[in-house]
């Protein structure tokens, strides 16, 4: 007997699908795979204790049979009476007995005989499905029978077997039965030998029944019996005692009774569910499901994963709410370790060791002091360290200083440097030493500007208080206009903060020890606080440089003529005069400076700017010729030193400038004095000289002032009566004092002042002025301003408010860029003007952008014109090619064309219009249109298209040259800005405006990667775009529009390409 | 964007034919009453949104008045040079006016005496715009830049808004005060954050000077135009056109005002033509005329009138509005129209030469100002006695333009535009 059984809970991943019934079975022919036609059949129906050899007997009739498979109870082990009866190809009585032919002559003749007493059901069964499906319904009536006999304690094993035996679906219970002789006795197995003959064939089906049998597990869940068992261990999963408090650091995904109920059958599901997820369990217990992962970065990143992924998912119809845990438990707390504990408290006990030992030093050190508790002892040693600092200071001050001061002379080193070509040193230090002699101190103290210019904070009351001013646009706008207001009102700069004595070079330093010894005064010490640095933007006066009379001693230290200034030498070649210099100076201009006499010189110095070439070379000779003279005058008369001084003091005065200001009376006593001295001793010819010259001033100043507006002349003659009022006059920095070598302007006047009210009350420094200045502007018509005060406040402000300083400026506050004044004042007073493209080439950004690029490369080009050349022929190359693509592009084309033609032959005529239609979509590229740099909207490459490729057609109505021009009227005075026609031969003309494919917005570029062909498709013209180079993803797509210049037009269409090669216009 | 702006309504084509006598009257709140002052908080709701035509009797109980009878209140002088712009601030204290002679004035809007001259400005100002709160004066001037002014302080504001490349030609606050959309010979439009005083975003918006711009009442649109001719609605948030208005004429367009329920947008063309759009259909509305301008660019205004003057106060009930715009000409004159109607309502004669700004007040004052230097300020005054409710003698204001019936259209230009946008 084959008693061969299938276990029902084998698990396949084959789904299981019901064949459709309702199609007629396929003939099985030599293409057919799979088992073919049905081999076997299946019996049901005759008593479960026939023998199977007395089956196999009955079968065999119709055929060899290969086996019999009498199925048995798994769990009884009787036998259910169905059997699977198999036949093979034989050979039989002479004839070729087919095995498929024996099944179906089996299923035909001994369906609803009787074998024994019972009636059979025979039906062929191609895959032992039908034999599976009575199997299973014969196991589960049994099973049923069982649990019930069970449940009433009665169940006698034979009454099982019989009852089953009755319980078998397929026959009916009173159903006669088969030949009782043939059921009486079991057969005996038939022998294995013949069996494994046809084992080959038959493993395929085998293998076969496998895939329906896997699947068959699922649906046996539902069924009743099956699940029983599952449902015992499945309750013992919940488990009793929480889940988390067991997991400690392996990350686990949390899926809380609240989303899904907690159910052990989820557990399969749930596990199927999440298949995909490398999990290493998943438990439950009744807060809900736990889900762990391997303890590992691995499982972490499963654990973020699953979570991610999962996370809200559908469960069924319930929602996977998860609460994702990838480093474990939160709550889980680590016991420290032992070794932790240990090196904290050996750590604790090392400090507290430490700390006992400090309040022991401690303690010692308290008794040894007072011990040794001795005052005497305590300032002798005080003592002794202030005595050596004194000894050290008095060597520095008194021996090493003078040694230093001898031996950096510069006097003693002419020879030498003379030798190697080097400057007088007198000029750079100049700005350092002289002002140790400057008595008048020509800076006060505190005036309200830093010494760049820029208004301190505190400088501004009137401007509104700007809590932003230190961020963002206004500040780098003043850091950015520091350098041209480092001119701006020397008089009201403030002295330099003192600067760190270590930052300092050596020679500063001696300068600064030297001073600090001596009882200098108050003025000295103010001058000396000046920076070095900041001299060059103002012009010393002659007075500051070395005529200051100065205490005996200092004069061996430091001879005077060290700290004279020598302007710079390198001044521009060329020198073209002014008509008043001219005027004054007339013949002197032709000679030489060394030829001059020194009075002709000093005239000369005093009338040129200090720029002039000119002039500083008369200046450069007088210098020498001074120095020539005192020199002689300290080797000769070395004793009268004083008195030789004040010759000097008076010499000077009579040099000195004719442009010396009145300053309020901040001067000193001694000072007030000599300006006295000063003004007497002008001269009559110092007198008119001044005057020219302020008349000089006046006419400059008109010139200056009439570009800024008409009435600012006016205004400021206005303002010049009442300036003295508004005028802070504490604020002159006038140098008073004198020089002794040359004469030199006391006021140095920057004639790039603007002058604007703050310029002029720049200028104009006293009354004398005024009254000049007043005179000059005498017969300009006086503008009427309601309230001066008010009115130059108001100037001021506006000019604070717009330029971001205060004080004079050397730059005009104006507008910034482009800036063209309406005639009527503003834009909107001034109506609507047509602006041509000329115009407004000048201030749009992006015109402005390309037209300066444009001007770049000319420039360029024009420096070297071999780039040029080089350009020249890259053009004609891109011609050449252009050329050979277009010849190339035509033989594509005609080949296209006659395959089409090909084509359309063979084809039928109504694919004929479809191929017309789209022969040029089909080569088309992907492109797309975006805001153009070029001009407003232009297409773009979506792919790298190759060159003489196409790459789209240009597509629009076709109208004749008539409606051409019609519709460009039309569409000129509707303001389309774009031109979308396109000339495709003479009289035809593709009108892209209103209906049009996207290959209108190509743009033009002189220097186009694209090229617009013309060819015919099917007899008619059509306009293609081809590519020229290689282009890009993302370039834009421009092609030459070769416009005319058409005549009459008055705007030329500016070219924004920005091409290396652009003609800057399109007509 | 509030799709809730955006309904489209009902043809007012439809709505004129159901007039039967062919006398203009009120024809639905959403072409007339409801346009009224966005800003007004305080505005009763039932009209903003359009009213059910369930309660005529009570709506007709005061006829519209066909005259409306202004006086010159006030005539303010002091700007040396051309006034280009004349703002009441949205609390109706204040009148600003900014001029060709760089300064900015401010008037008291009761008094009309000078309150503050600011100056500060390099160059002519062209426009002004105040804050919601009116606390802040924006001014936009042939300098390039745009000022911020404290109104409390006469000065300006520490940052001012630098960026454009020419001379900034309009101005607008957002009803929120944040932020400012300004537009400038430069062909840009520019959306400027107040706070940083930075350009936020600018929008390649014409191919002409943009001659005005304008928020709509919540803020979320902005209209531009240009000289171009082209009129565009802006979406504030993401910076796109939503919209582009074009006429057929395509004449320079010089100024754009949304109405006060954001629902249209007047604009004045250089073809002397006022045009109210709906620009959610790109349809051409109503078209005033009657007035001269080919030059010059002038402003328009909305504002509200009641059948009866200061009834409201003394009855204490809301009385019926209907809306009128008022326009500028360049022959000196300002001309007040119905919305609905599109019949002259009085013609002030404002200024010698051109009138550039009106402006009208919350409480219906107008103020005129022009290329004359000085700025009016008009009020309204009952009609005459012997001319109230007839036609023809009216000796303040003569009355150009006939009545007819509505479907043909004055002075024969089409109406309701055939435009496809």
């Amino acid at each position: 007997m084959s008693g061969q059984c299938r276990t029902k809970d084998r698990l396949s991943k084959a789904i299981w699908r019901q064949a459709p019934y309702n199609l007629p079975p396929y003939k099985v022919d030599r293409h057919s795979i799979g088992p073919g036609e049905a081999q076997q059949v299946v019996v049901v129906g005759f008593d479960p204790f026939i023998p199977e050899s007395t089956l196999k007997l009955n079968f065999s009739t119709y055929g060899s049979v290969a086996s019999v498979q009498h199925k048995t109870d798994p769990e009884t082990g009787s036998f259910l009476g169905i059997a699977l009866i198999k036949y093979r190809d034989g050979y039989r009585d002479g004839l070729d007995c087919n095995a498929v032919e024996s099944a179906k002559r089996a299923e035909a003749e001994l369906g609803g005989q009787r074998i024994g007493v019972h009636t059979v059901k025979v039906e062929v069964d191609r895959e032992g499905r039908r034999f599976k499906k009575y199997v299973e319904q014969a196991l589960k009536k049994a099973k049923d029978e069982r649990a019930k006999e069970r449940r009433a304690s009665i169940a006698p094993a034979p009454k099982v077997v019989a009852k089953t035996s009755t319980g078998s679906p397929a026959p009916p219970l009173n159903a006669p039965k088969g030949p009782s002789g043939k059921s009486s006795a079991p057969a005996v197995r038939p022998p294995e030998g013949p069996r494994a003959v046809p084992e080959g064939p038959r493993a395929v089906p085998e293998g076969l029944r496998a895939v329906p049998e896997g699947p068959r597990a699922v649906p046996e869940g539902p069924r009743g019996a099956p699940p029983a068992q599952p449902r015992a261990a499945g309750s013992a999963l919940i488990e009793e005692e929480p889940i988390l408090s067991k997991i400690k650091r392996k990350p686990y995904i949390h899926i809380p009774h609240a989303s899904v109920p907690v159910l052990h059958t989820t557990v399969p599901h749930l596990k199927k569910r999440l298949k995909a997820y490398d999990w290493r369990e998943v438990r439950l217990d009744k807060t809900g499901y736990y889900i762990t992962f391997e303890d590992s970065k691995r499982g972490e990143d499963e654990t973020e994963r699953c979570f991610s992924e999962c996370n809200q998912a559908a469960l069924f119809t319930y929602k996977m709410g998860m609460e994702c845990q990838k480093y474990g438990n939160p709550d889980y707390e680590r016991s420290p370790s032992p070794e932790r504990v240990m090196a904290a408290k050996q750590k604790r006990e090392v400090y507290e060791r430490l700390k006992r030992e400090d309040e022991e030093d401690m303690e010692i050190e308290k008794k040894n002091r007072a011990a040794n508790l001795d005052p005497v002892h305590g300032a002798l040693e005080k003592l002794r360290v202030e005595l050596r600092d004194r000894i050290m200071g008095d060597i520095k001050t008194r021996i090493a200083i003078p040694i230093f001061h001898d031996s950096l002379d510069p006097a003693k080193h002419a020879d030498k440097r003379r030798k190697l070509g080097l400057r007088d040193p007198s000029d750079n230090e100049n700005k350092g030493t002289a002002l140790l002699f400057n008595k008048a101190g020509d800076t006060p103290p505190h005036a309200s500007k830093s010494r760049h210019g820029y208004p301190l904070s505190h400088s501004k009351p009137l401007r509104p208080h700007d809590p932003h001013n230190q961020r963002g646009r206004k500040g780098e706008r003043e850091v950015q206009r520091a350098p041209a207001n480092a001119f701006v009102d020397e008089r009201r700069r403030r002295p330099a903060p003192r600067p760190s004595q270590h930052a300092r070079g050596l020679h500063f330093k001696l300068q600064q020890m030297y001073d600090d010894e001596e009882d200098s005064d108050d003025e000295r010490r103010t001058s000396l606080t000046r920076d070095t640095e900041d001299q060059e933007s103002r012009p010393l006066s002659r007075a500051s440089r070395n005529s200051t009379p100065f205490d005996m001693e200092s004069v061996t230290d430091t001879p005077k003529h060290k700290r004279r200034k020598v302007e710079e030498w390198d001044e521009e070649k060329k020198e073209v005069f002014d008509a008043t210099h001219k005027q004054l100076l007339g013949h002197l201009l032709n000679k030489d400076p060394q030829d001059l006499a020194t009075r002709e010189l000093e005239q000369v110095v005093n009338t040129l700017p200090r720029a002039s070439v000119y002039g500083e070379r008369a200046r450069t000779e007088l210098y020498l010729r001074q120095r020539y003279q005192r020199d002689d005058d300290l080797f000769n008369i070395k004793n009268e030193q004083k008195n030789n001084l004040i010759a000097d003091f008076i010499d000077d005065v009579e040099m000195a400038g004719r442009e010396q200001a009145s300053t309020p009376a901040t001067e000193i006593d001694g000072k007030a004095v000599k300006e006295k001295a000063k003004r007497k001793r002008k001269t009559k010819k110092q007198i008119l000289e001044e005057q020219e010259a302020l008349k000089a001033e006046a006419r400059q100043a008109k010139a200056a002032s009439k570009p800024v507006a008409q009435e600012t002349v006016a205004k400021i003659e206005q303002k010049e009566l009442e300036l003295e009022a508004v005028e802070e006059l504490a604020k002159t920095d006038v140098d008073w004092a004198f020089t002794h070598d040359k004469p030199r302007r006391t006021v140095e006047h920057d004639r790039d002042l603007i002058l604007d009210i703050d310029g002029w009350q720049d200028v104009i420094k006293d009354d004398e002025d005024l009254a000049w200045a007043k005179r000059a502007f005498a017969e300009e018509p006086a503008y009427d301003v309601s309230d001066a005060k008010t009115w130059a406040w108001k100037q001021k402000e506006i000019k604070a408010l717009n330029s971001g300083t205060q004080g004079p400026v050397q730059s005009e506050t104006g507008i910034e860029g482009y800036y063209v004044p309406n005639p009527t004042g503003s834009a909107r007073t001034e109506g609507v003007k047509k602006i041509f493209n000329e115009e407004k080439s000048k201030y749009l950004p992006h015109r402005i952008k390309v037209q300066r690029a444009r001007e770049e490369r000319q420039a360029q080009e024009k420096a070297n014109p071999g780039v040029v050349v080089e350009a020249v022929k890259i053009t004609a190359a891109d011609k050449l090619a252009s050329t050979a693509t277009s010849r190339s592009n035509r033989v594509n084309n005609r080949r296209l064309v006659n395959d089409i033609n090909l084509q359309k032959q063979t084809l039928a005529t109504d694919a004929d219009v479809a191929i017309r239609f789209n022969q040029l979509k089909k080569r088309r590229k992907l492109v797309k249109f975006d805001r153009s740099a070029i001009h407003g909207w232009g297409l773009y490459a979506e792919e790298n298209i190759g060159q003489n490729e196409m790459i789209i057609e240009y597509v629009g109505e076709k109208v004749r040259q008539k409606v051409a021009d019609m519709r460009e009227i039309r569409y000129e005075k509707q303001g389309v800005g774009s031109s979308y026609l396109f000339r495709m031969l003479d009289d035809e003309i593709v009108d892209a405006t209103k209906k049009g494919g996207i290959a209108r917005f190509i743009n033009h570029s002189c220097d186009p990667n694209c090229t617009a062909k013309i060819i015919k498709v099917e007899g008619t013209p059509r306009i293609v775009i081809y590519a020229l180079k290689d282009i890009g993803t993302n370039d834009e797509l421009t092609y030459d529009y070769k416009f005319e210049r058409e005549y009459g037009s008055t705007d030329r269409i500016p070219c924004l390409c920005g091409s290396a090669n652009c003609k800057g216009f399109l007509n | 964007m509030t799709t809730s702006n955006l309904d489209p309504p009902r043809s007012p084509k439809r709505k004129r034919s159901s007039s039967p006598n062919g006398i203009p009257q009120y024809d639905g709140a959403d072409d007339g009453a409801a346009l009224q002052y966005g800003y007004d908080e305080e505005m009763p709701s039932e009209l903003q949104s359009p009213v059910e035509d369930d309660t005529p009797a009570k709506r007709q109980r005061l006829e519209r008045p066909r005259r409306l009878n202004y006086v010159p209140h006030l005539t303010l002088r002091g700007h040396k040079r051309g006034v280009a712009a004349v703002k009441f601030s949205p609390d109706g204290r204040w009148i600003a006016s900014c001029s060709a002679d760089a300064t900015i004035k401010i008037w008291d809007a009761t008094s009309g005496t000078l309150s503050r001259t600011l100056e500060g400005h390099l160059a002519g100002i062209s426009t002004i715009a105040w804050s919601p709160d009116s606390k802040v004066l924006a001014s936009g001037s042939d300098d390039k830049i745009i000022r911020l002014w404290d109104i409390s302080t006469g000065k300006p504001l520490p940052n001012p808004l630098i960026g454009h490349h020419n001379y900034v030609y309009s101005l607008a606050f957002s009803p929120k005060g944040n932020m400012i959309v300004s537009g400038s010979y430069d062909e840009a439009v520019f959306l400027w954050d107040v706070r940083t005083a930075r350009p936020m975003r600018s929008l390649p918006a014409h191919s002409d000077p943009v001659s005005g711009v304008d928020f709509v009442r919540d803020g979320t649109l902005i209209a531009s135009c240009s000289s171009d001719g082209l009129i565009r609605i802006w979406d504030t948030s993401t910076t796109q056109c939503l919209k582009t208005l074009v006429h057929e004429d395509n004449a320079a367009v010089t100024s754009v005002r949304f109405s006060p329920n954001g629902k249209y947008v007047l604009a004045c063309t250089l073809d002397s033509c006022l045009r109210l759009w709906n620009y959610v259909d790109g349809r051409c509305v109503k078209t005033y005329q009657g007035h001269k301008n080919e030059k010059y660019s002038i402003n328009a205004a909305f504002g509200a009138y009641t059948a009866e003057v200061g009834l409201a106060e003394f009855e204490g009930e809301e009385q019926e509005r209907w809306a009128f715009v008022v326009g500028g000409s360049e022959d000196g004159r300002a001309v007040l129209w119905d919305v609905s109607s599109k019949e002259v309502l009085q013609e002030l004669e404002a200024h010698e030469g051109v009138v550039l700004g009106v402006d009208v007040a919350p409480d219906t004052t107008i103020a005129t100002c022009g290329l004359d230097k000085t700025i009016r300020i008009w009020k309204r005054q009952p009609l005459p006695l012997e001319t109230n409710g007839t036609h023809g003698a009216e000796v303040v204001v003569p009355i150009m333009a006939p009545l007819v019936d509505d479907s043909t259209p004055v002075n024969g230009t089409p109406v309701g535009a055939q435009d496809d946008g």
